[in-house]
């Protein structure tokens, strides 16, 4: 199981959250292998566009995160 | 694999685009600008955190990128834009009134950003380099207007001639003709938008009902709306008594963790004295609609309604579609469409009866909302619209998350179909359900034929079909909304929209009331 905590955030939402949300949400491959959940602000936005959206996988911290890099990257992670 | 064709609302919906990123960080950097006191010349450093950068990230150049900063700036306090070619510093213009609690917005809301418009061309059809300049080219063959001809071993349509019929583009082996449509024109359903001498986007006025279906529609970002966060910050700032009313469609919009109380909580902690929900005056308005409808079919026995008696209950909470049906359907309207004022001026008197010093800010995914406080009676009663996008802005600027906040009492003000208005169909269901239980009882199940329609578009060609009775049964309550999929879908509004959707159905199943007339007394 892959851990993702994803912020949910006033900040990270506005800023590109809602996005991530979305696909995390809708899409069945992510949905079983992965363990969702949605956190409060993680404090690594410094409440600025620049750094969000903040997500969080298997404890590992990633910023200003797209939806294409984290499909990719789950998709990497879900084949390893 | 399959992909569904989708439409210019569809397109960018959820798509978290630069555009929007520049959009809400100007809010943001402006809605702080006012939060922290600062001196009115800092605003023009705001184009300057906003694009920091040396070299050009969405333009030709950062000076560019700036101009349409500082307009954009020039929106969120409110102020008229600069004249094209006469740009120049924000500071010159009044900014130290614009801060001020005093209303200060004007006419129009929806505004082209000149400096920003790309100038896209009006629809047409080209052709693409997919051409391979084929012996067949059925392209010229099918074309009515012999407009087609093959020059230099390629296609090519004369846009003098060509009357955009799509036959070249159906017949193409290689789909090498593709229809060009200009986002803002095609996004708008009341054809305000055209050209002016330059080729630049152009508003008709005359035409334009504010629904801002433009704005979230433009993939430059050349379109925005007036703001009144500076004026509604300055209010809160100033000690007066500010009172939030918070539109049906909230639920979800900031995040799944942000319930209402929460939200509520972080509304009080930046200053507001209390929040209501619109859904409250939404019930008023189903009960009032409702009646209304009880009346119809009670003379439903009479065989010869005359013409100028209600044939139907037409919805009235939607601004922009209220505004379309006057304008393009006059009889039609002035005789069905409910004189009974939004959800938004219903919510607003109740909280003005309690407290004659009221300011009512109006919260809620819409900007038509903002026009709509230009009628005398309204603006008697609703101060102040800000979207959800805008409130993100002020939260950010407080440096407040509702989702910190303790769980508390959920909000409690509203029915069950009260709270089901935002999603396109509540409306009329709402007003029927509640029909339904003010009729007797062996009138109880009687059919009552009901239509709906979302984007401006469909609503006018309801509106049409209407007026020439093509609809059969005669349809008994006309739902209208500008915005696609309701008011979930409003340019203002944050969260996806089907996500937005389950929301609200959740919200509504948790009200204590299921009909307003279970709480509200019978007048
Ligand atoms: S879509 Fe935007 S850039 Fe294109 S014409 Fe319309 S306003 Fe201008
Ligand atoms: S809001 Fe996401 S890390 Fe702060």
């Amino acid at each position: 199981m892959i851990k993702i905590e994803l912020c949910c955030g006033l900040n990270c939402l506005a800023h590109g959250g809602q996005e991530l949300l979305d696909i995390l949400e809708n899409d069945e491959k992510y949905k079983k292998k992965c363990e969702i959940e949605c956190v409060n602000c993680l404090d690594e936005c410094g409440n600025t566009a620049e750094k969000s959206p903040v997500i969080k996988i298997n404890n590992k911290i990633y910023r200003r995160i797209t939806s294409d890099f984290l499909m990719d990257l789950l998709d990497r992670l879900i084949s390893e | 694999m399959e992909k569904k064709d989708l439409n210019i609302f569809e397109k960018m919906r959820g798509i978290y685009t630069p555009v929007t990123e520049i959009r809400r960080k100007v809010l943001a950097a402006v809605a702080r600008m006012v939060v922290e006191d600062q001196p009115p010349r800092y605003i023009e450093y705001i184009p300057y955190q906003i694009i920091d950068k040396n070299i050009p990230t969405y333009r030709e150049s950062v000076f560019k990128e700036r101009a349409i900063v500082r307009e954009r700036i020039r929106l969120a306090f409110g102020m008229e834009l600069k004249e094209f070619g006469a740009h120049g510093p924000i500071h010159d213009d009044d900014v130290i009134n614009t801060i001020t609690d005093l209303k200060v917005l004007k006419r129009p809301i929806v505004n082209v950003i000149k400096a920003g418009c790309e100038r896209c061309p009006e629809d047409s059809y080209i052709v693409t380099n997919l051409c391979q300049g084929c012996i067949a080219h059925p392209c010229t063959s099918v074309c009515p207007k012999n407009a087609v001809s093959i020059q230099k071993g390629k296609s090519l349509i004369d846009q003098l001639k060509c009357i955009r019929c799509g036959r070249c583009a159906q017949v193409c082996p290689y789909n090498a003709i593709a229809y060009r449509e200009r986002p803002c024109a095609t996004a708008c359903g009341v054809k305000a938008i055209s050209s002016d001498e330059y080729g630049f986007a152009d508003i008709n006025y005359n035409l334009c009902v504010s629904c801002g279906m433009c704005i979230v529609s433009c993939p430059f970002g050349a379109i925005g709306e007036k703001s009144e966060i500076v004026q509604i910050i300055s209010a809160i700032k100033n000690g007066k008594r500010v009172y939030a009313e918070i539109a049906p469609a909230f639920v979800n919009q900031f995040g799944p963790l942000a319930s209402s109380a929460k939200i509520r909580s972080a509304l009080k902690e930046i200053g507001f004295l209390d929040i209501k929900e619109v859904a409250l005056g939404a019930d008023k308005v189903i009960l009032k609609e409702a009646k209304e409808l009880v009346a119809i079919l009670e003379n439903d026995n009479k065989k010869n309604i005359s013409k100028d008696e209600k044939q139907f209950i037409g919805t009235s909470c939607c601004t922009s579609w209220k505004m379309c049906a006057d304008r393009h359907f006059p009889e039609l309207a002035k005789n069905n469409i409910s004189e009974s004022f939004a959800p938004m001026v219903e919510t607003a008197r109740v909280i003005k009866e309690k407290d004659p010093d009221a300011i009512v800010v109006f919260i809620g995914p819409c900007i038509a909302k903002k026009e709509e406080c230009f009628i005398p009676e309204v603006t008697a009663l609703v101060d102040f619209v800000m979207t959800f996008e805008e409130l993100v802005a002020v939260f950010q600027a407080f440096e407040i998350d509702p989702i910190e906040f303790e769980e508390e009492e959920p909000m409690q003000d509203a029915s069950c179909i009260g709270r089901n208005f935002p999603v396109a169909g509540g409306v009329a269901q709402a007003i029927i359900k509640q029909t339904r239980a003010l009729l007797p009882e062996n009138k109880k199940d009687r059919e009552i034929p009901h239509i709906n329609a979302d984007t401006l578009a469909k609503c006018l060609t309801m509106l049409k079909k209407l007026k020439s009775g093509k609809f059969n049964p005669k349809p008994l309550v006309v739902e209208g909304m500008a915005c696609p999929f309701g008011c979930i879908g409003g340019p203002g509004s944050i969260s996806s929209l089907n996500r937005a959707k389950n929301a609200v159905k959740k919200f509504a199943e948790k009200a204590k009331n299921a009909l307003p007339s279970d709480y509200l007394k019978k007048k």
